[in-house]
């Protein structure tokens, strides 16, 4: 009797642990489509509510051209100025030993914690002309705040982690055993980057830069505080979409919206791509002795 | 003329001690080992000799000239890191001929002469038909010989070594070493290489400098090192001890009595093949003790014997000795020691 008990008792068992696989999966997956699908499909549908024509009109109104350089004018000033900054910041914290190295490392996740909304009202703070650094600006004639550098400056400020974050980790795991081989072999430092460092961390690197894009063009808030709003001067493509809105062209909003998605979907796009390259380059047959 | 000499050689890492007072030098053509347990700054010397790490002071001399202060790249040795640090995104080939592509213009070989140089290479490590694979299709003795072949691309005048076996199976280890000895004998540069195994740098180098906690603890060839330790801790390091207190008395006689008041207590260090063994008392088989622990697999029997105090000594028997005495757990021997080494 006891043994025909264990079997019911281990039937159930069995019973729970499916319902509780069951209940995950559910939860997991209906959050996918309420929280995910639904609205990116809400986009795309709102967006083409007034037919292809007003789409391609809204796309190829002169706002949305202005909004659209200004965007691709920020994201070409701060993309380089991020590569630079994040393979240099990478390198620095993984190949050499120094005193306060966790220190900058924490101060490089500064960005992600911060809200956007607060970087952009301190470069306000800093920067107009009443602020800290007014004085400054202004002597040198310049206009940072409500103007093209203060974009600038405020989408450096929210980017700039992404790219470091992404290559200390692949340069930690790799170490400098490489770098010192290439030295001893006589390498120019020229050499040892472009032909040993830079091969080995492309794909992190690639990986960075794809995210560091998505961010630039999306980024709202902090740009927002500086912009000023100033039609077809200040207005980047996610402060285009907020006025859209606010003056009830919600199907025009929708059509700008897709432009961001677009951004968003193709980088995910990469990265699934660039995961799947690297296992393959990762997948190289063992041949013994 | 000494093609390496380095002069009182300092290096602290924060207060790690890691190289302390170290000077000697290696002659043209020698194949020398740097042995010690790790830990004992073997390795960051072999680093400081390649210009990977300054020292904090002193001073190293490659052919007479004062190089402390010169680029690791400037030096022309050849270094074979311990896991290997191929370039993993490059060919077998490519990783060789790295070191010819990335030469000054003006003294680059061209594209012809480097591929012949290359393949001639990778013929000498027996490695010719792998040109084309990537290191990560290579099994670790493979690895090791690429990276063997690509720092003796830059023909060096010296050649450095860190752990060359170390992450190698033991029959692996064994071949590449014997190959490695023929192939300094072929080429005839002058190496040194970093070791935490007695045997191989016994069996390997033509000279060994051992090396315990930052200093240097002896130098000499392997037949030296190994007959006449100059310390208590190389003799420990290079086999097995067993060691002995005892008293010497001023007739010359050792006594290992307990209760022994008279004459000079001493330690007595003696290696497991130089204790003999005995089923009768006598003058020469003076030590009763008890066996505790046989293994006769191998060209030479273990015997572990326990005294009445209570300590293990072990013995090393000739399969001959062993069958004649015919020995078993707990059989009452005496111990009797053929030779001892006493450090003052």
């Amino acid at each position: 009797m006891r043994i025909v008990a264990q079997l019911s008792n281990s039937r159930k068992k069995k019973f729970l642990i499916l319902a509780f696989r069951f209940i995950l999966s559910l939860l997991a997956c209906s959050f996918l489509v309420i929280f995910i699908f639904t609205p990116l499909l809400a986009v795309f549908s709102n967006a083409f509510q007034k037919g292809v024509s007003f789409y391609l009109e809204m796309l190829k109104r002169e706002e949305t051209i202005s909004a659209l350089t200004l965007t691709l004018g920020i994201l070409i000033i701060v993309l380089p100025l991020n590569v630079i900054f994040g393979v240099a910041c990478a390198w620095y914290v993984t190949k050499y030993q120094f005193r306060g190295k966790r220190f900058l490392v924490a101060l490089l996740d500064l960005p992600f914690t911060l809200s956007p909304v607060v970087a952009g009202t301190m470069l306000v703070l800093l920067y107009s002309v009443n602020g800290v650094l007014g004085w400054v600006v202004e002597s040198l004639g310049m206009k940072i705040i409500f103007a093209f550098p203060g974009l600038v400056i405020a989408t450096l400020f929210v980017t700039f982690p992404f790219i470091a974050r992404e290559l200390i980790p692949v340069m930690e795991e790799q170490g400098s055993e490489m770098e010192e081989a290439g030295r001893m072999l006589g390498a120019s430092g020229r050499h040892i980057f472009f032909r040993i460092t830079l091969p080995n961390i492309k794909w992190g690197l690639f990986y960075g830069v794809v995210l560091c894009v998505a961010r630039c063009v999306g980024e709202f808030g902090a740009v927002s505080v500086v912009s000023g709003h100033i039609r077809g001067k200040t207005i980047t493509l996610p402060l285009e979409i907020e006025i859209l809105y606010n003056e009830y062209n919600l199907v025009g909003a929708f059509c700008l919206a897709t432009v961001l998605c677009g951004t968003g979907l193709l980088s995910l796009i990469l990265r699934k791509w660039i995961e799947s390259s690297e296992k393959v380059s990762k997948r190289r047959y063992f041949f013994g002795d | 003329m000494a093609v390496i000499e380095l002069r009182n050689i300092f290096k602290k890492f924060g207060d790690f001690v890691a190289l302390d007072d170290v000077s000697f030098s290696v002659d043209k053509g020698e194949l020398v080992a740097l042995l010690g347990p790790s830990g004992s700054g073997k390795t960051t010397l072999l680093r400081v000799i390649a210009g990977l790490e300054r020292p904090d002071s002193g001073a190293v001399f490659l052919e007479g000239r004062d190089v402390t202060e010169e680029d690791p790249r400037d030096r022309g040795i050849g270094f074979v890191f311990q896991h290997y640090a191929l370039f993993k995104h490059m060919t077998v080939f490519e990783n060789v001929a790295f070191g010819l592509r990335v030469k000054p213009r003006k003294v680059r070989p061209s594209e012809s002469e480097i591929r012949e140089k290359v393949m001639k290479l990778l013929h000498l490590v027996q490695l010719d038909f792998l040109a084309d694979r990537y290191p990560s299709q290579l099994s670790g003795g493979q690895r090791q010989r690429v990276a063997l072949a690509r720092a003796l691309a830059i023909e060096p005048y010296i050649l450095l070594l860190d752990e060359p076996f170390g992450s190698l199976d033991a029959r692996v280890r064994k071949e590449l070493r014997r190959w490695l000895r023929r192939l300094h004998d072929e080429i005839q540069v002058t190496s040194v290489f970093v070791t935490h195994d007695q045997e191989e740098a016994l069996e390997l180098a033509d000279r060994v400098v051992i090396t315990n906690q930052g200093r240097v603890e002896q130098i000499g060839s392997p037949e030296e090192v190994y007959f006449n330790p100059a310390t208590p801790f190389v003799f420990q390091f290079l086999g097995d001890v067993n060691l002995f207190h005892g008293r010497e008395l001023s007739s010359g006689e050792i006594v290992f009595i307990q209760n022994e008041t008279a004459g000079i207590e001493k330690k007595f260090y003696v290696r497991p093949n130089q204790v003999s063994l005995s089923l009768v008392q006598s003058l020469e088989h003076p030590l009763q003790c008890k066996v505790n622990y046989i293994n006769p697999a191998g060209p030479m029997v273990k015997v572990e014997v326990v005294d009445i105090r209570g300590n293990h000594i072990l013995a090393l028997l000739t399969q001959d000795d062993y069958n004649r005495l015919g020995l078993k757990k707990n059989t009452t021997v005496y111990v009797g020691i053929k030779e001892h080494k006493v450090f003052e």
